[in-house]
């Protein structure tokens, strides 16, 4: 878009093509001005020569056209950019004159107009020529005129410095001023001798050859003047430039790997920080990957797999023969060739498997890998395995019936061909204690919660998010594994709701959805939620919630009462599971929770008696999106610390605490939590009515020891 | 430079020391003991260190010129401090620039490390 806006029109955007017009001094309306100029200029004439002798007004003409004056210095013809040949151009401006009457080309036509036409090309010549000698730039065509041509934001620009040029010279340095020109030239000169570089223009006769061979564009004569500029101050500026110390100890270490021994003896720790440094500078390739390798290696982690290849990433097995764990992350180039090396290398070895990214293996082949290996797997977290389906599940399953399912921690994250097929099969993993499907949960179901929750005795952490087909049954079915569930993470799941939640912690079935103190039946907007604190008074002047997504017009995002789902909706527990959950059940005693844009929960009615039955265990609580909250939501927090009896579930241990986006948040209420909890981190990303001030103290938990407050650098201060 | 490294007696490095010359010199200690004494012109050169003496937040490194390396050993911090003053010439020159000896083979690791650690 051209520095200088459109000033006829403020308010438009200029597209490139209407920006070089600009820039070149190009518009109709001067064009249309020249040529009116001219036709005054010829009837000036004609005046003053109609007193010296009458003449025909046809022979008028033509001798109006034939003599037709030189223009002054100053103007030029009619101009079309890219367009070479200057000689056609006059002759079409002299030729479209011509054409304005048709008497007047019968008449030129009568009067020898061969000998005419040859006449007025040259002149124009010679005007040109007297032209050059009188101003040398009288021959461009984009000399602007002050009074016609330059209009307001049409003057040339300078690509380089940005300045506006008041001499145009036409050659191929059309868009640089003179003093750009001039160090352009300098640093031509300066240049060695050597063979020019790739596509530089070529100089003295070589230079008027290739003027008069492939000529281009004016437009891309300078656009590729500016890039070959660009190239030789880039080239110029790294060759100027010191190497880092780590890049070169990185090329010394690669061209070394022969030496391997002659490194020395490496730690685990050291060579885990090694591939982490060198991983950071993208440096991990083929010829570094042996520094990592060995018979002796049991454990490699490689965080930044990109530069290998599957030929690379499959000389794993072969350089680690007796590899126990393996952690590659940005291991997109993995491909069937690949696992299919590591499940014949590693069937007896392999219990830990962690990949991010190995979205090229088929499900196939995961069947072929699993049925190698996953007979020992203790450990398999997959991120993004694309198309890692029914038929790899399967296989992993019957690899783990024959070892009597081994495996403890599975996650299964952004896995789009996780389909119903597969969920039901999770629930066979009757040993697992970890299960994590974030962004795979599209296709789980209440019913496939319930059976996870009734099989899997020892879990202790169950994460998921984007499972729009759960409802608060999922919530009900979490009191059979109160006893050793510690780790809860939500994500966007909408269809939770606080009657849910009270369902959840009360064992009681259906869930009611709770009302407000002093709400009638009927209401439609229930009232500001009852708390042990006097709720600030219009939630702190807090108006409506700025709502991030976006709401439609005329549609209510929230509706003030939630509807109680009708009978069909209830999902079909059976008589013996409601019977189950509703007996009482240990309490919970939860280390994480998160919730994140769980919007059915964005409601103090949610979480206040959340936080009531989670507080004394928790140590990372995580509520970001919650933007309707208010204050009093986080009261049980600290309420807890005010307690002067130990009889209560046990010593705070809030450690990291994630509110953002929740939009209640503000110094007060900072304050209360930092200063009343052992908070080691809080994040504050998007809580608007958080002063500056929050970003320039020091902030110090209930124990003097410093508070991490991440997103205040946002702040304005 | 050379001389003042191997001149350097493995004294206490107390912070507490006489400050430098503010604008003219900094000392850098390893974990053996050994200390550095180099410009600080030189010194910026380094991330870290630049961090430690440039920051508001008022370091106590800052404050009497003084950084300690509990974990880099005198000879790496040696050929660290040789980059340092190989950076600080040939920046911006127009001279060709020769190659930095980097040492034996065996140092390659923990002289990578300690770039790493140093931002240089």
């Amino acid at each position: 878009m051209s520095k200088h806006a459109n000033h006829d029109w403020p308010g438009l955007v200029n597209s490139a093509l209407t920006s070089f017009l600009q820039e070149q001094g190009i518009s109709a309306r001067d064009i249309a001005d020249r040529h009116r100029q001219r036709q005054q200029q010829a009837q000036q004439e004609q005046a003053q020569q109609q007193p010296n002798g009458e003449q025909p007004v046809e022979q008028e003409n033509a001798d109006q056209e034939q003599a037709q004056p030189a223009p002054p210095a100053a103007a030029s013809p009619i101009t079309i950019p890219d367009s070479d040949d200057e000689e056609e151009i006059e002759v079409t401006v002299a030729a479209s004159s011509s054409s304005n009457s048709r008497p007047r080309r019968a008449a030129a036509a009568a009067t020898s107009t061969a000998t005419a036409a040859p006449a007025t090309k040259k002149r124009k010549r010679k005007s040109r020529r007297r032209g050059d000698d009188s101003d040398p730039c009288s021959d461009d065509d984009f000399v602007p005129e002050p009074a016609a041509r330059r209009s307001p934001g049409a003057d040339p620009i300078c690509i380089q410095c940005r300045s506006v040029i008041y001499r145009w010279r036409k050659s191929a340095f059309a868009s640089l001023c003179a003093d750009c020109v001039g160090q352009r030239a300098a640093a031509d000169a300066n240049a060695p001798a050597d063979e020019p570089a790739a596509g530089a223009a070529p100089k003295g006769k070589g230079k008027a050859k290739a003027r008069g061979g492939a000529r281009m564009g004016r437009a891309r004569n300078v656009a590729a003047d500016f890039a070959l500029l660009r190239d030789d101050q880039d080239l110029k500026k790294a060759m100027s430039t010191v190497p880092p110390l780590k890049d070169m100890c990185i090329r010394a270490l690669s061209e070394h790997i022969d030496d391997v021994e002659a490194l020395g003896d490496v730690s685990n720790e050291t060579r885990r920080k090694l591939a982490r440094i060198l991983c950071k500078k993208r440096a991990l390739d083929a010829s570094v990957l042996p520094l990592f390798t060995g018979w002796e290696i049991t454990n490699l982690t490689l965080f930044d797999c990109t530069k290998l290849d599957a030929n690379t990433l499959a000389m794993i097995a072969r350089l680690c023969p007796n590899l126990q764990s393996l952690h590659l992350a940005f291991c997109g180039r993995t491909a069937d060739s690949t696992v299919a090396a590591w499940g014949e290398a590693w069937s007896d070895s392999l219990e830990e498997l962690s990949l991010n990214g190995p979205y090229l293996v088929r499900d196939a082949a995961w069947a072929e890998f699993f049925a190698n290996v996953g007979g020992r797997l203790t450990k398999l977290h997959l991120d993004y395995p694309a198309k890692l389906g029914p038929v790899g599940v399967t296989a992993l399953v019957d690899a783990q019936r024959d070892s009597h399912f081994p495996l403890r921690d599975l996650a299964l994250m952004h896995s789009d061909a996780f389909d119903a097929a597969c969920v039901p099969l999770l629930s066979q993993f009757v040993n697992l204690d970890k299960i994590n499907l974030l962004h795979s949960g599209h296709a789980v179901t209440d019913q496939h919660i319930l059976s996870l929750f009734r099989n899997l005795h020892n879990l202790r952490a169950f994460s998921i998010s984007h499972a729009p087909q759960i409802s608060d049954a999922a919530l009900f079915a979490l009191r059979w594994r109160h006893a050793t569930l510690d780790h809860l993470h939500f994500e966007a799941i909408e269809s939770f709701t606080p009657g849910g939640v009270l369902s959840w912690l009360s064992g009681t079935w259906p869930p009611v959805q709770p009302r407000a103190e002093g709400e009638e039946d009927g209401d439609d907007e229930p009232a500001a939620p009852a708390a042990a604190a006097p709720a600030p008074p219009g939630a702190n002047g807090f108006e409506e919630p700025m709502d991030v997504d976006g709401s439609d017009e005329g549609e209510e995002e929230y509706p003030g009462e939630l509807p109680a789902p009708a009978e069909e909706e209830v999902p079909a527990l059976s008589e013996a599971d409601i019977a189950s959950l509703t007996q009482p059940a240990p309490p919970l005693h939860l280390t994480t929770l998160v919730l994140t844009r769980c919007r059915g929960l964005n409601t103090d009615m949610a979480i206040t008696p959340l936080l009531r039955a989670t507080c004394g265990t928790l140590e990372t609580l995580g509520l970001n999106w919650l933007d309707r909250l208010t204050p009093a939501a986080l009261l049980p927090l600290v309420e807890h610390t005010r307690r002067q009896d130990a009889t209560g579930p046990g010593s705070p241990n809030l450690k990291v605490v994630d509110l953002s986006w929740v939009r209640c948040v503000d110094d007060p209420t900072l304050e209360m939590l930092v200063s009343q909890l052992p908070l080691t981190e809080v994040k504050i990303f998007g809580c608007h009515r958080l002063s500056p001030v929050v970003a320039t103290r020091t902030w110090t938990n209930v124990d003097g020891e410093p508070v991490a407050v991440v997103g205040s650098e946002f702040t304005e201060v | 430079m050379a001389e003042t490294a191997t001149a350097a007696s493995a004294s206490n490095a107390a912070p507490g020391a006489t400050p430098l010359d503010l604008t003219d010199h900094v000392r850098l200690v390893s974990a053996d003991g050994f200390e550095f004494v180099i410009d600080r012109k030189c010194a910026m050169a380094s991330g870290t260190i630049k961090a430690m003496l440039s920051s508001p937040a008022r370091f106590a490194e800052s404050q009497h010129n003084v950084v300690e390396f509990k974990d880099i050993k005198a000879v790496i911090l040696e050929k660290v401090c040789q980059y340092l003053y190989y950076k600080v010439r040939f920046t911006n020159s127009s001279t060709e620039i020769p190659e930095f000896p980097l040492g034996p083979p065996h140092q390659l690791l923990e002289l990578l490390m300690a770039a790493d650690f140093l931002d240089c």
